[in-house]
């Protein structure tokens, strides 16, 4: 189901914040749980049992530990488990196809016959719940959590169906306290409600504005360099509204019943390196990386060389976890490039002896190209835009222009104020001001008629 | 641990405590969100929206979808999320505003449309044929339309395909600057026609002294009033023989709301007042005089020699009543709005199944159809099936048993229901020339499909003995593999017997005597040869070669230079047809045959006389 969906907004939500007011508090998670069961099954009931399997692997391997432990085990072995339950459901669900093909791609090129092979389905959101699930078990067993108390608790959090599809990436122990107990006030659903709708906002008047040229220039054939920057900077553009938006209404929905959800963007495309970038975009998959990965692998303490090869490893690994294909991996490759020279500069901006707006905008435009990877459907399609972005490879152009509006004009003038120019929404919810509050209240409004007049548009990241 | 968002008055977070006048505005805009949407859920519950009713094959595809919805996919889902938001009155009371204020004042439009100029809104998938199958489109255009045209000469009519450039095509200056809408496409369809010998009108020139306003609507997908009269008056200058002034005729011309059906597709229903603010536009609507003749020719008339039949452009305008004053005379309206290429026909052919057909049909087709003809969409080919097996009283002949070769199921009932004429069995210039009998027999209804590189026609019969004639309509390459197929899977209680048949008089065909020329060439028709409208030259050989070429070439009776070319390799049978229809009862210069082997004959069969 989408956020922006009709039933969703009038439907969905309405029976949920009533069944979850008038029950019992005792019954609140379950009727979390349930209506998230609902959500989650809604185009493909089927795979709810996926998210069934994971939740009774993972709870039984946090109760697994603790016995071993009793016992003075190490609980090793659970781990293990949930580690190969969960990878191996991602591995088969998001990478098999890709496997396959890129097994069938080389035997094609030696001149033998090709595996045959059903496409497999993806189930969305198949890589947040499995990193949490995944998150909770390790957490146990170093110690960082407490095993959940209750079946309940633990069925609430891996279904909670705001964050479910895309994010936050909420690790347990962050909400282990809240599941428990949770405090629910007006002013908490009041600024909830605006976070809500300020991410609805972001999406759909925005996010989706930018799709159009977005789609159109990374459809085309031939790109004029004008057109190929228009092009690269609305989907910079559109990916952080999309994204950022979906999160805002993830912690939006949080809010409204109870839970206090992680930031997870912090104004990313004001950073003045690729390393600050990181710690501002998607920082609840970069903290996951950086804590189940980065630092498993060894972090920075095995000397130099082993650093600069976990963080290789972990911004490839990053890259493909967005998704099956050359490009993601490229665009780990890039990003993890970009930090290893960095690091290697002393974990300082590349453009250190500039002022500060030119070390913000050359790491701008480090980021939009790295967007290019992402967004591309092919390694080549990815180097003709690069190409034609510094005119390499431009051509005639694609008319990308031909049908550009004022509301595409309007949506490119209010994004860089409110990337460059605003407050964060979270910082704008901690110290909400009267304006703020009318203003996104407005736009939900517009964003509501916005919505009615067309097709919905899924968020970007439900295919990660 | 990550840091979680700060709320004010979170015991841990918030740096700044919420004012009392902050809170009050955050509670009020708390009670107003939820009024906004628990009072839409109320309202859209409560009193929802009357269901529009889709028409024609709008309603047969919701039909057809509404069966294949299920839970497992997705289907049903979205199935319900349409059907809310289709009843939801809150959306379709307000969104309409907001849209018409969007498409008016930042001239922006959902992804279905393109705002051109002046106002202008086309769909956007018309705009351009689709790449992967637009010459194939064109191809196969050529062959149904010839195909057509050949089974209506049968039943006694001639037909004149009247195709409707794209409003992307006919009114181009009014797209976006900049924008191609390959009008090359519109022209090969009408060049494609033309060369199979199919009889049409050229609606470009009728059009050529009409403005953009007046050939098509401004934010509509049909013509203007202009448009359809200076069609009505081109027909009536190229048929003067029909023009009979029989029946005292005239127009009554009452300026309504132009119709602004594109509007729909911003969420703006035709009837919401937001429509007259974005819309504005003024049309005709002309009203046939006397109204006794409208009554009488939608009554289906006994004695009429014209019909005008066509898609919504003839349905929902007055094109036949048009073309009825151009004429003098009554015609029968045989408008369909919301079907695929041939739909009306096949509607017009039941209509007067058992019955004279009119001497003349005016056929009109928008020509953005034939992107389903090239696509070889489903709906687009039921169509046309229902057309040719509602036309099976034209006579037929089978073709030899002893020159089909191996591959010959007359009398060869099967069970199982499937038959396969593989790759170099059916050998035909692939316009319906060659046609298949199939014979059903069945305890319970089946399904069936013609599946061929050219068509995938799909019937339905019910229990017990069935008939259809299907003419067997190919893309390129000549003579690939034809199957008729049990679209359930197999099916047990089925026989199914087929019958290759063509639509000529072999028994009084005229041998055209052969020379060599060349290498392994051979010549005929050293002097020229008079042809019929559909007849056939059939070439026969008796070796096994591995690729023949055939070239006929002629001219028409207006001295247009012509030929028939086809190409066949290794052929099965020992027979190939080719129409020569293309010549339009001109006359045959030149046949060459090269590549074939043992004894080879050619021979000029007439088409089959009632």
């Amino acid at each position: 189901m989408l956020l922006t969906s009709y039933v969703f907004l009038y439907v969905f939500l309405p029976a949920f914040l009533a069944a979850y007011y008038l029950a019992p508090r005792a019954w609140r998670s379950w009727i979390i749980a349930l209506f998230s069961y609902v959500f989650y099954g809604w185009w493909r009931p089927d795979f709810v049992l996926l998210m069934w399997v994971s939740t009774l692997v993972d709870y039984s391997c946090g109760k697994g530990i603790v016995r071993d432990r009793r016992r003075e085990r190490s609980g090793k072995r659970f781990v293990l488990l949930s580690c190969l339950s969960n990878l191996g459901l991602l591995a088969y669900f998001k990478y098999a196809n890709f496997g396959v093909e890129t097994l069938n791609g080389i035997l094609a090129s030696m001149g033998h016959d090709q595996v045959s092979w059903t496409a497999v389905v993806l189930p969305v959101g198949i890589s947040f719940y499995t990193f949490q699930t995944l998150s909770y078990t390790v957490d146990v067993y170093r110690g960082d959590a407490e095993p959940a108390s209750s079946f309940r608790d633990f069925a609430c959090y891996v279904s909670m169906f705001p964050q479910l599809v895309a994010g936050p990436i909420v690790r347990y122990r962050s909400v282990a306290e809240q599941l428990r107990t949770r405090t629910h006030s007006l002013e908490k659903a009041a600024i909830g409600a605006l976070i809500f709708q300020a991410g609805m906002a972001k999406k759909v008047l925005l996010a989706d504005t930018f799709a159009i040229a977005a789609d159109a220039g990374f459809g085309a054939d031939s790109l004029s360099v004008l057109e190929a920057w228009v092009a690269a900077l609305s989907y910079t553009f559109q990916i952080y509204f999309d994204f950022s938006g979906y999160s805002d209404m993830a912690i939006g929905l949080g809010l409204l019943i109870g839970f206090r959800f992680p930031v997870n963007f912090n104004r990313p495309y004001i950073s003045r390196s690729i390393t600050e970038f990181w710690r501002r975009w998607h920082i609840s998959l970069s903290s996951f990386l950086r804590d189940y990965l980065y630092v498993p692998l060894g972090g920075n303490r095995k000397g130099a060389v082993r650093t600069y090869v976990n963080l290789a490893l972990t911004m490839l690994l990053g890259g493909l976890w967005h998704g099956a294909a050359w490009t993601f991996i490229a665009w780990g490759a890039y990003q993890g490039f970009w930090l290893i020279l960095e690091r290697l500069s002393g974990k300082r901006s590349l453009f250190g002896g500039l002022p500060a707006f030119a070390q913000n905008l050359l790491t701008f435009v480090l980021v939009v190209f790295g967007w290019v990877f992402f967004r591309a459907d092919s390694m080549g399609d990815a180097f003709r835009m690069m190409g034609a972005m510094v005119g390499a490879s431009s051509g005639a152009g694609a008319g990308l222009f031909i049908e550009w509006t004022p509301m595409q004009t309007l949506a490119m003038i209010a994004a860089p104020i409110v990337v460059w120019g605003f407050r964060t929404t979270q910082e704008q919810a901690a110290a909400p001001r009267a304006w703020w509050m009318m203003v996104v209240f407005l736009l939900f409004l517009v964003s509501l008629m916005h919505l009615h007049r067309a097709a919905n548009v899924p968020f970007l990241y439900f295919q990660f | 641990m990550d840091e979680l968002i700060h709320v004010p008055g979170e015991e841990d977070g918030g740096p700044v405590a919420m004012g009392p006048g902050v809170r009050k505005i955050s509670l009020a805009l708390l009670l107003l969100g939820a009024l906004v949407i628990l009072g839409t859920t109320a309202m859209d519950t409560l009193f929802p929206a009357p269901v529009v009713k889709p028409i024609g094959q709008e309603a047969r595809d919701l039909m057809q979808a509404k069966l294949q919805q299920n839970p497992w996919d997705g289907s049903l889902a979205s199935g319900w999320e349409t059907h809310l938001k289709a009843r939801s009155r809150v959306r379709r009371s307000l969104a309409p505003f907001w849209s018409a204020f969007v498409m008016k004042v930042l001239n922006t439009v959902p992804a279905d449309l393109v705002a051109g100029q002046d106002g202008w809104l086309f769909l956007r998938d018309r705009i351009q044929p689709p790449a992967a199958t637009r010459d194939r489109g064109i191809r196969l255009m050529g062959q149904t339309g010839a195909a057509i045209q050949r089974r209506l000469a049968r039943m006694g009519s001639a037909v004149t395909f009247i195709p409707v450039p794209r409003k992307a095509v006919a009114c181009a200056e009014k797209l976006p600057r900049g924008m191609k809408s390959d009008p090359e496409y519109d022209a090969g369809i009408v060049q494609a026609l033309r060369e199979r010998g199919v009889t049409l009108l050229d609606v470009t020139r009728a059009w050529e002294d009409v403005p953009a306003e007046g050939r098509y609507l401004r934010r509509d997908t049909h013509w203007a009033f202009g448009g359809e009269k200076a069609l009505a008056r081109s027909i009536a200058e190229t048929y003067p023989e029909l023009v009979t002034h029989e029946t005292k005729l005239w127009l009554q011309e009452a300026p309504t709301a132009a119709p602004a059906l594109l509007l729909d597709f911003a969420a703006i229903q035709r009837d919401h007042p937001a429509v007259d603010w974005i819309n504005g536009d003024v049309s005709i609507r002309p009203y046939l005089r006397p109204r006794e003749v409208l009554k009488r020719m939608k009554k289906l008339p006994t004695d009429v020699d014209v019909a005008v039949v066509g898609s919504s452009f003839t349905r929902n305008f007055a094109f036949a009543e048009l073309v009825a004053v151009a004429l003098g005379r009554v015609v029968y309206p045989g408008g369909i709005a919301g079907t695929p290429f041939g739909g009306s026909l096949a509607y017009f052919a039941g209509k007067f199944s058992g019955r004279r057909f009119p001497s003349r049909v005016l056929y009109e087709f928008p020509i953005h159809q034939a992107f389903q003809i090239g696509a070889g969409s489903h709906s687009a080919q039921q169509s046309l099936a229902a057309f040719f097996t509602g036309t099976t009283e034209a006579g037929t002949l089978p073709l030899p048993v002893d020159l089909l070769g191996p591959f010959t199921f007359a009398e060869k009932p099967r069970r199982g229901g499937k038959v396969l004429f593989p790759e170099g069995t059916l050998l035909s210039s692939g316009d319906g020339v060659l046609q298949l009998r199939i014979k059903t027999w069945g305890d319970d209804s089946t399904e069936w499909q013609l599946r061929s590189t050219g068509a995938l026609q799909y019937w339905v019969l019910g229990p017990g003995e069935h008939e259809v004639l299907l003419p067997v309509i190919q893309s390129l390459p000549d003579g690939s593999e034809v199957g008729i197929v049990a679209a359930q899977g197999a099916a047990p209680t089925a026989t199914v017997t087929v019958t290759v048949e063509v639509d000529a008089d072999l028994e009084h065909a005229v041998e055209i005597p052969l020379e060599p020329s060349g290498d392994h060439g051979l010549q005929g028709a050293s002097e020229a040869v008079s042809v019929g409208l559909h007849d056939v030259v059939t070439i026969q050989w008796t070796g096994s070669p591995e690729e023949i070429d055939v070239l006929i070439r002629g001219v028409t009776p207006d001295g247009v230079e012509r030929e028939v070319r086809a190409t066949f390799r290794e052929p099965v049978s020992k027979i190939c047809v080719l129409s020569l229809t293309p010549f339009e009862a001109g006359e045959i210069t030149a046949v060459e045959v090269q590549g074939a082997i043992g004894e080879v004959r050619a021979f000029l069969a007439p088409q089959l006389s009632d």
